[in-house]
């Protein structure tokens, strides 16, 4: 067989050389065909022949050679023949066919060569597309084009896997010298070979892009697997920053052009904008650093483009797709790793300042505030509605973002506008039912847009959300009043706090009833915004220190510890005395610390324990009477005693800084000496006093911990969003459910959830114990079994006694 | 696991707090936080509303951070950063207009998801059957107990009456639309009311209307450029745009009228009245480009101490112009932690300015070696107790010429221009121990200036080249720092006489000197002061004596002088001195130095110890060593000899005739 190829060979070859002169396609027509055919059987066979030989390999490497080199000269002298031809624009039907079969039949070759020979493969290649352009009319319809695409983008693929490979070799061998190593010389050759790839490919997608619709998502694919194998994904390999360097220019420039060529085209768009496009985690930043370039790229697109990209899917029929914006912000979410990590990217240049690396936080927000600001007003629209939808999405660092673009928009548009979003909010705030990180999250909008108003706007906002009523309560205690113009905190100090009082007086008018301790407290929260506020007046805080001397008086530590309401009471109580200190007296000071002192600080919600902590860090500025001190210092150092070994990392760190605010200052330092009882304690305090942080983790622990770190977030996320999709209740629906009947369908599901899981393994157990499997089950089998089933008896009889 | 969470959160707050993180790493670090609070609470390490109230917090600063337009303390929204990519093109933010309604906005799915939410998560409902619970009992009238427990009809009415107390959700329902009418309407009215306005700003500069930006300012960016003219010299507005919307007239009006009446209604400045300070954020934010001298002064003697440096602050905030939209206004820490916050803040200041610059963050640092500046901060001395005029004994001429010539000018800029500028530099020369490393210290302090010390042997190295390095980096750094005091001690041995012999490096030094102290590479705006200090003023070139125009004796204290040493000295002992007898003491120690006084009191005070036996110094109580006598002092001064001998005297004096400025 093989003396047979051989001869055919030579004898086509011969063929060829006696028809060196001819011009005309038609004469030679059977010829391309053929000697394709034989070459590509050839190459699969050299390709095969490792495997096909297997150990008698070295008997036959030569004559193989000796094949391989007639079959590439072969393929040689037949381009350089082809490329002679010329075909007319009225060639006949049957030239097109047979020159497009020759192009789809090298194309097939090239698969087969591509491990082969690198030079081969590259002149083949290029022989292709100056073929298929030579002729681009026609042949352009003829031309399966998603196969040439696809080939395409495989070979850069691997050629660039290929490269960097080499260049974690070089790494590894740790060599100093690297320029004048063998590796380096093919590292060159290789990243040779991606450029030509990439290069290729643009000039291919430049020329047929009518005809690439189907190849869009492939070639989103591509510049998403290109770009996540380098730096600074968090797979990438670890590669010399020079050579990481070449390769980039070599490859990530091209693609970029070919993200300019494409962006105007719109299944390419669509591929980009699917909001069902789900990429895998290492795909994720990748995909948000592509969004960011296109947002960078648009303000230079034709008006049709931005549309494309900005507007999202307008009809149903459309393909469905999201704006630009809400895109980014999405995929900003998808980094949740990323963010973590965290990862650098390049900043902007300024002033001829030397380019420093930036968060991905910042660079979005910089490229997207960027965007804004050259934004037509006929699609500001979408931008708005992207960034309400992400500030009602559970990730807060997102939200965050959307915020700060938020921001940037309303200090760059007018003041109008800023007025209008930030009555929009509060209608918002007051309409939305629960205090879900929906809620949390447009309550950071307000606080910053508000500070953004005008000094004017702020009065009407007042005016049009007057603290007086109610239900406009929610909206304000969610407020900053230090962002507020003197005239319009002026208002709201003194509504709240005539409020305040009138329900105060009404609660003690009723006889104290817990039923209206809910509406006490919503005051109260808008109480501590008004202390809060910068700068009070001595009438103000009389009246603060008036009412919350009358509340600790009724604050009895066995009531707030069975009462959530009254927890939240305490809260507020603690948070407002902790800014008061100075002119609360000292009796109600033994009040609230002997009721905190009757808490079990463990048992308690961790709110409770943040605004305890203010307050204790606050006493560190006063002086107390020598009459109460005996009732007080004990008391705080055993609080404080009792916290400094609490289990929760975020709190304990709260509490350190607490303690270090009040050591720092108090006039009454044995307090001190006596909280510090314990070594470990001790240690734990002076560690953070002196700011030491224990060692370091190894950077692939802390990966790997960051990475469980996502999956937990994603999940609580996810749950959280599944929640509330969830209808339990229409927000019309008055009367929150009570407590109590709802934890019983909670236990009703863990019933249900524990006996499935127990009835699928018994059922399994017996699947195995059947007749079909292993006859003798080992002998301890029967005895667990016999356990078990003491187990549900013993479960059946308490169930049966309990009701 | 835990420990790990903790480390990486505390790693990031010591870094917050030590002040020396740009404002980017600080608002990096914020979301870092966020995102751990966030990973605390999916894990079920903090329960939701513990989460919400710690967000809240650290959403406060992280936003008090980003909004600020302070280049040193505030990100001013990545402006600079987004409007540089956005350069050369068109602005349509005046066109912008909301698409959503009070209406409309029901029906995006993102909401309509928040408003299914349901109130599950929401406040805490009350119990039924504990709705009639008197909160604190034992105060608590027994009647009311007893309804709690016999009646329920009152029960049943109890949902209603708390469903009366919040209105029901479909009237709000109904008012949103009422208020969406009312909102297009006023939206109208803004939009037609608003060129009109404009002419409202007095001092707004025709030429800018509201909609006209686009083809003013071909760069498209908001235009800035005619209005910042009148808070900053102009000179550079237009290499740095100064952020803040220009459609905007009452944003606008605030800017123009800075530091007028109008400013104060219209904009709060935090600092303006607040009691404690914690406006110092806002007060520093308000202008990058120029601060008077007494603005710093204030700011600096806010830094120093935080409690004495209030009195100032209040008169002069309203000259302090306000630049831009909000962002004048710092919201400092969030207002939860606010009464704690600010102080830890206030004390890490100090250290602020030390660490802060410790990685050149400014562009005229770039050109150093890290370390020579890393060595040269340290020298820095912004720590050590404050001194004030009041702890130099004596010395009335000399306090009063410095006070003159170098702290009022410090302070007044503005009056001593030209011709009543301060000299660039003094030399403070006088026999050892009499003070002038005490006045150089105290010119620091009363002045508000950076003061850095340097002693010549830190600035000669052995390393050729080292040396003019490290005096061109001081003079780079101490520009940075304006107004800065340069204090050289022993200055003679830097700038002594050049001579054929000399090593060629020092000489290189004393040119680098001299060229920096008042050559070419000067400008007459640097408020920048070399004091020099020296006893052997007769060694110093003449070209450097030339330069240290002001050149002032201290001479030994007078008899006055020694006897405020010796009460000072002994008030903190116990010590019984009558009149006469210091008076004896005072006559005694005539051509005794300032130091040769400390030296005397620490012998004289040795002398009740030295009367202890020798076997009771083991048991004595420190009650029972006797005070200071007379005749300590008496046996001290056979002990204690001047240092400066009458010849040195007559050196000085004859060198301070020949060259000084003094009488």
């Amino acid at each position: 067989m093989m003396v047979q190829t051989l001869e055919s060979l030579s004898g086509c070859v011969r063929h060829v050389s006696s028809f060196e002169e001819s011009v005309s396609f038609d004469t030679i027509r059977s010829l391309p065909s053929c000697i394709l055919r034989v070459l590509k059987d050839t190459f699969q066979h050299c390709k095969d022949s490792e495997v096909m030989y297997s150990g008698r390999l070295s008997l036959v490497g030569d004559l193989l050679q000796g094949l391989f080199k007639e079959a590439y000269s072969l393929q040689k002298g037949l381009m350089e023949l082809l490329d002679k031809i010329n075909l007319e624009d009225t060639a006949s039907e049957e030239e097109v066919s047979d020159i497009v079969t020759v192009i789809h039949s090298l194309l097939d070759i090239c698969s087969i060569i591509s491990r082969l020979d690198i030079a081969l493969h590259a002149n083949t290649w290029k022989f292709i597309i100056k073929q298929s352009v030579k002729y681009q009319s026609l042949v352009e319809d003829r031309l399966h084009h998603t196969d040439i695409a696809f080939s395409l983008c495989e070979d850069l693929c691997t050629s660039v896997q290929n490269c960097l490979e080499l260049a974690q070799q070089i790494q590894q061998a740790g060599l100093q010298e690297v320029v004048h190593c063998p590796e380096y010389k093919l590292f060159q050759k290789a990243t040779k070979m991606c450029r030509f790839f990439a290069n290729t490919l643009v000039h291919y997608t430049k020329e047929f892009k009518t005809f690439l619709a189907k190849s869009c998502c492939r070639f989103h694919q591509l510049y998403l697997q290109i770009h996540s194998k380098f730096p600074p994904s968090v797979c990438a390999l670890s590669v010399p920053p020079a050579l990481s360097e070449e390769l980039r220019v070599a490859v990530l420039v091209p693609m970029d052009v070919m993200l300019t060529q494409l962006m105007s085209f719109q299944p390419f768009a669509e591929s980009v904008l699917d909001p069902d496009h789900k990429s895998s985690t290492e795909l994720c930043l990748p995909q948000c650093l592509l969004l960011v370039n296109v947002l960078g790229k648009l303000s230079s697109q034709p008006e049709e483009a931005l549309r494309l990209w900005s507007d999202g899917s307008q009809f149903s029929e459309e393909t469905p797709r999201w704006s630009v914006f809400e895109a980014v912000l999405q995929s900003f979410r998808q980094c949740m790793l990323e963010r973590a990590v965290p990862v650098w990217l390049p900043g902007v240049m300024l002033r001829g300042q030397a380019q420093g690396t930036v968060s991905l936080h910042q660079h979005v927000c910089v490229h997207m505030c960027a965007c804004v600001a050259v934004l037509p007003a006929q699609h500001f629209p979408p931008l708005e509605r992207s960034l309400l939808s992400t500030v009602l999405q559970p990730d807060t660092q997102t939200a965050v973002l959307a915020t700060d673009v938020w921001c940037f928009l309303a200090r760059y548009g007018s003041a109008e506008l800023c007025f209008h979003h930030v009555l929009l909010i509060a209608h918002l705030i007051r309409s939305c039912p629960g205090e879900g990180y929906q809620l949390f999250h447009l309550a950071l909008l307000l606080r910053r847009l508000l500070f953004l108003m005008t000094p004017k706007h702020q009065v009407e906002f007042v005016e049009r959300f007057p603290p007086s009523q109610e239900e406009n309560l929610c909206v304000w205690r969610h407020t900053l009043l230090r962002c507020l113009c003197v005239e319009a905190r002026m208002q709201v100090e003194e509504e709240v706090l005539a409020r305040a009082s009138v329900v105060l007086q009404e609660w003690q008018n009723s006889g104290h009833r817990l039923g209206d301790i809910p509406r006490l407290n919503r005051i109260l929260g808008c109480v501590l915004l008004v202390i809060g506020g910068s700068s009070l007046q001595a009438e103000c805080v009389l009246s603060s220190v008036k009412i919350i001397s009358q509340l600790w008086s009724r604050m009895s530590n066995n009531q707030v510890q069975v009462h959530p309401p009254l927890q939240c009471t305490v809260k507020l109580l603690l948070s407002i005395s902790a800014v008061l200190i100075k002119n609360v007296e000292p009796h109600v000071i033994v009040q609230a610390v002997s009721c905190l002192s009757g808490l079990t600080m463990q048992k308690c919600s961790d709110d409770l324990l943040l605004a305890a902590l203010e307050f204790l860090a606050s006493m560190g500025k006063i002086f107390f009477p020598p009459n109460i001190q005996c009732q007080v210092l004990p008391r705080i150092s055993a609080l404080f005693n009792g916290l400094l070994t609490h289990t929760s990392w975020l709190i304990l760190h709260h509490v350190l800084e607490a303690f270090g605010l009040f050591a720092e200052i108090t006039n009454h330092e044995e307090v001190i000496s006596q909280t510090l009882t314990s070594e470990e304690v001790k240690t734990k305090v002076l560690n953070f006093l002196s700011k030491t942080v224990s060692q370091q983790e190894s950077g692939e622990v802390r990966l790997e911990r960051l990475k469980e770190w996502r999956s937990i977030i994603e999940k609580h996320h996810e749950q959280m969003e599944r929640e509330n999709s969830s209808p339990v209740h229409t927000p019309l629906t008055e009367e929150p459910c009570p407590k109590k009947a709802r934890q019983e369908t909670k236990a009703e599901e863990e019933y249900e959830r524990y006996l499935q899981t127990a009835e699928s393994a018994l059922k399994a157990l017996q699947a195995i114990e059947g007749p079909g499997h292993s006859p003798s089950p080992p002998e301890w089998v029967r005895a667990r079994l016999q356990a078990l089933q003491t187990l549900i008896s013993q479960i059946n009889t308490t169930t049966e006694e309990q009701p | 696991m835990s420990r790990a969470h903790l480390d990486e959160w505390q790693r990031r707050s010591f870094d917050i707090s030590s002040g020396s993180c740009t404002p980017e790493q600080t608002a990096d670090a914020y979301r870092a936080h966020i995102l751990s609070i966030q990973y605390a609470w999916a894990s079920a390490e903090l329960s939701p509303a513990g989460a919400a109230s710690l967000l809240r917090t650290y959403s406060e600063r992280y936003a008090a951070v980003l909004d600020s337009d302070d280049p040193r303390t505030g990100l001013n929204n990545y402006a600079e950063s987004a409007l540089h990519l956005a350069r050369n093109q068109k602005n349509h933010s005046d066109k912008w207009e909301s698409s959503l309604t009070f209406e409309n906005v029901f029906n995006l799915p993102c909401v309509q998801k928040m408003m299914q939410a349901g109130s599950e998560s929401g406040t805490l409902p009350v119990d039924p059957a504990d709705v009639n619970i008197t909160v604190g009992g034992e105060h608590g009238e027994g009647g009311e107990k007893g309804s709690a427990l016999s009646v329920p009809a009152e029960l049943k009415r109890e949902p209603l009456a708390l469903g009366s107390s919040a209105p029901p959700p479909r009237a709000e329902m109904g008012r949103g639309i009422s208020n969406l009418l009312s909102g297009a309407a006023e939206w109208g009215r803004g939009l037609e009311g608003a060129p009109p306005r404009l002419t409202i700003a007095p001092k707004a500069p025709i030429g800018s209307p509201m909609f006209g930006h686009n083809y003013i300012s071909s760069t498209g960016n908001a235009s800035v450029s005619q209005s910042s003219v009148s808070c900053t010299s102009g000179s550079n507005v237009h290499n740095q745009p100064v952020f803040f919307s220009s459609t905007n007239p009452s944003k606008r009006k605030n800017f123009y009228s800075s530091g007028s009446e109008s400013n104060r209604s219209s904009f709060p400045s935090q600092g303006e009245r607040e009691p404690r300070g914690r406006g110092q954020r806002g007060e520093e934010g308000v202008s990058a480009n120029f601060r008077t001298a007494r603005e710093q002064f204030i700011v600096d003697q806010q830094k120093k101490h935080s409690h004495q440096g209030q009195r100032g602050s209040a008169a002069n905030v309203a000259t302090i112009t306000k630049k831009c939209l909000g962002a004048s206004r710092s919201r400092g820490a969030s207002s939860k932690f606010v009464s704690p916050m600010p102080r830890q803040e206030e004390e890490s200041y100090s250290k602020d300015n030390k660490q802060q610059d410790t990685q050149p963050v400014d562009e005229r640092l770039k050109n150093f070696e890290p370390k020579i500046i890393e060595l040269i901060m340290s020298e820095i001395m912004d720590h050590g107790p404050p001194v004030a005029w009041d702890d130099i004994a004596g010395l009335e001429f000399a306090k009063a010429t410095i006070k003159e010539i170098v702290v009022w000018p410090m302070l007044r800029p503005d009056i001593f221009t030209g011709l009543r500028g301060p000299p660039k530099g003094i030399l403070l020369f006088g026999p050892p121990g009499t003070g002038k490393t005490l006045i150089g210290k105290c010119i620091a302090c009363q002045s508000g200036a950076t003061f850095f010390s340097i002693s010549a042997s830190s600035l000669t190295s052995k390393w050729v080249g080292e040396g003019e390095k490290m005096v061109r980096a001081l003079f780079a750094i101490a520009r940075c720092h304006q107004p800065a005091v340069i204090f050289i001690d022993e200055i003679d041995s830097l700038l002594s006489q050049r001579t054929d012999g000399e090593h060629d490096s020092s000489r290189r030094i004393k040119t680098e000197f001299l060229v920096q102290l008042d050559g070419a590479a000067t400008s007459a705006e640097d408020r920048i002061l070399v004091v020099g200090a020296t006893n052997r003023p007769q060694e110093i070139d003449e070209a450097a004596r030339r330069r240290l125009a002001k050149r002032l004796y201290i001479p030994l204290p007078e008899a006055e002088a020694r006897r405020q040493i010796v009460t000072n000295l002994m008030s903190r002992e116990k010590s019984q001195l009558g009149a006469d007898e210091m008076e004896q003491v005072v006559q005694g120690t005539e051509g005794f130095s300032g130091a040769d006084m400390t030296q005397l009191c620490r012998e004289a005070a040795l002398g009740p110890i030295r009367s202890i036996r020798l076997s009771d110094i083991a048991t004595i109580a420190a009650e029972q060593v006797r005070p200071i006598l007379y005749t300590d002092f008496q046996e001290a001064l056979k002990t204690v000899r001047p240092s400066v001998s009458s010849k040195d005297l007559e050196l000085y004096e004859e060198w301070n005739k020949t060259f000084g400025c003094g009488r």
